[in-house]
């Protein structure tokens, strides 16, 4: 193996100087994912907000208590128009749209029904979106609970009373964990597209033939050609996270030396895959259409939009075989948690496999399609 | 630092379903242009390109030798040019910037590659050019920046794949000055060409037709081997 310091800064200086006088370049490295991560930051969350909320009974305190306590929430919105007093048909209500739950309380009113102890209480709730009817169905039992306890009524077997503490995120707060998750996918994106693009761009114009037939050994042309992509990764890396401390008011509870850690390792295994997919293609459209190919499911495999607990046994072990996976669950807990050690080097651990395979993989591939 | 000899040894070459070389044999002495001539499709491009290492031969083989001492194909790769067909150059970096990019592929010191880079930018007439990007450049000033490039390792083996074609005459004419003006005791130059006029510029002639070797020597020689006054009339006569 032979590796000379002086061609491979010769490739940086090169790579370098080409991305800076590339605007498209430059768009793509770092304008996209900050974009993606402020657009992502903000847009999606995962909280059920905004649910249109009728209370439908007699006039009563706990009725009112019950409608101002949702409200207060800031997940419930009052629908102007409906008098909950005055109500033939509460299901037509979710019916038209003009409400998502709807709170039945029986003809006597909530008093009578809380005092009898059971919960002859009716929700009726939209569930044409199953996973947010859940979550409003979550939020309405645990108002009615906390109205029902404050107002001295037992509940006894009817309504669980739940003693809830959240942990490490205190304001289940999506943000602050989606930004370590867009982290990793926002650079992955970056570096196996424009990395696979780059190599691919140096077969397709011929300047490939050129390296190959030049004193430069096989090793000199994949670290020179993936260097520059090594280091405007863990820069994106940085620049996320600032905009995550500095913009999104997320937490940063963990050291920097496990950021770096981890930044290296996945940052490897990135262009790893890129350096695979540049043996494979011929062009940089192929490039292009292999990284899109790939980036698919190893996001939705990767934990960063669903728990990949929820993923079924069959296609779990993908998300094994996922280097975002790792990266994803290492940056959550460095980030909100402040870090495991344990949990943090056995996913480090995983990641380094995962990079060493990958890294022997596209070298061996590299270097015999070079040959 | 003498220059290189090969032989190629009954070199078969097929790419894809067509046979692009036919027991190809030739030998290439050192410190002369060779000139392999041949119509479109004769296996010029693949002859080339199996002497710069970029293919393997399917049957047959190449022998590099310095002063008579054979030479390890690392050793070949580290003392040979190569100019493709289409010098494919980086667009955006200047003419200066890709000497800079080569010196540190061909990891020479700066006091050598500053002296080559002034010698070979007097010699092509580039100078006033050295900041102006490759994209920017007339295609005679792009194929003189590649072969700039290639020349800046001073090989012992230059490999030229039609280095003329596509270029108007005036730059041809500077084209075959430049290699003239390199070749000689430390460089074996073999040039691949499809223009007959400029076979008689070369030292050696291999006459290539339909993947096999019709005849190798001195242009009169050939040209007397087959009973011509012009190379075209070779591959006319085979029509």
């Amino acid at each position: 193996m032979k590796l000379r310091a002086r061609t491979i800064k010769g490739f940086f200086v090169k790579e370098i100087i080409q991305i800076l006088r590339d605007p498209k370049m430059i768009m793509a490295i770092f304008f996209i994912p900050v974009m993606q991560t402020i657009m992502f930051g903000l847009a999606l969350t995962s909280e059920v907000k905004n649910i249109k909320f009728v209370v439908v009974s007699k006039p009563g305190k706990i009725a009112q208590e019950l409608e101002s306590r949702a409200l207060a929430s800031g997940w419930f919105t009052k629908v102007s128009g409906i008098n909950g007093a005055q109500v033939p048909d509460p299901e037509e209500l979710i019916a038209s749209h003009k409400a998502e739950a709807v709170l039945v309380a029986p003809p006597e009113g909530f008093e009578k029904a809380l005092e009898r102890g059971s919960s002859p209480i009716q929700l009726l709730l939209n569930a044409t979106n199953a996973q947010r009817a859940q979550q409003v169905n979550g939020y309405v039992q645990q108002i009615v609970a906390e109205v029902a306890r404050e107002n001295g009524y037992n509940l006894g077997g009817g309504l669980i009373s739940l003693d809830m503490r959240v942990l490490f995120n205190h304001y289940m707060d999506t943000t602050s964990y989606m930004i370590p998750a867009l982290l990793v996918m926002s650079t992955f994106i970056v570096l196996l597209v424009v990395g696979g693009m780059s190599l691919a761009k140096e077969k397709e114009t011929g300047t490939m033939e050129k390296l190959i037939v030049s004193p430069c050994s096989v090793e000199e042309i994949m670290v020179g050609k993936t260097l520059p992509y090594f280091v405007i990764g863990l820069c994106i890396v940085g620049l996320i996270l600032f905009i995550g401390v500095a913009g999104f008011g997320i937490p940063f509870r963990g050291d920097l030396w496990q950021i770096a850690v981890n930044s290296v390792l996945f940052t490897v295994s990135a262009l790893a895959c890129a350096l695979l997919i540049s043996t494979v293609v011929h062009t940089q459209q192929q490039a292009m259409m292999a990284s899109v190919l790939y980036l698919m499911p190893a996001i939705l495999l990767s934990g960063v939009f669903f728990p990949v607990a929820n993923i079924p046994a069959v296609f779990r072990w993908l998300c094994y075989l996922n280097p975002m996976m790792y990266s994803v669950l290492n940056f959550r807990a460095i980030i909100l948690k402040g870090g495991d050690a344990g949990f943090f080097w056995q996913n480090c651990l995983w990641l380094a496999v995962l990079s060493v395979v990958l890294c022997t993989a596209a070298y061996k591939n590299f270097k015999s399609k070079l040959n | 630092m003498p220059a290189l000899r090969a032989d190629v040894r009954q070199v078969s070459k097929k790419m894809g379903r067509a046979q692009a070389l036919r027991q190809v044999s030739a030998g290439f002495g050192a410190g002369q242009v060779h000139g392999i001539i041949g119509p479109n499709g004769a296996g010029k491009t693949t002859l080339i390109r199996v002497l710069a290492g970029l293919l393997q031969p399917d049957e047959g083989s190449v022998a590099y030798d310095e002063n008579g001492q054979p030479l390890s194909a690392a050793d070949v790769k580290r003392v040979t040019g190569y100019f493709p067909q289409e010098p494919s150059l980086y667009p955006d970096l200047t003419c200066r910037e890709h000497l800079e990019f080569f010196r540190d592929l061909y990891d020479l010191p700066q006091a050598p590659f500053e002296r080559r880079a002034e010698e070979l930018l007097y010699a092509t007439g580039m100078t006033p050019f050295t900041e102006r990007p490759a994209g920017k450049l007339s295609g005679g000033m792009y194929k003189k920046l590649g072969l700039m490039c290639v020349l800046l390792n001073r090989p012992k083996l230059l490999l030229l794949d039609e280095p003329t074609i596509g270029v108007d005459p005036v730059s041809r004419q500077e084209l075959w000055d430049l290699v003239y003006g390199f070749a000689g005791k430390e460089m074996t130059v073999i040039v691949s060409t499809s223009y007959m006029d400029e076979a008689g510029r070369c030292g050696q002639v291999h006459v290539l037709s339909g993947g096999r070797m019709l005849a190798s020597g001195a242009p009169q020689e050939v040209m007397a081997h087959f009973g011509v006054t012009d190379f075209a009339e070779i591959f006319l006569k085979n029509e």
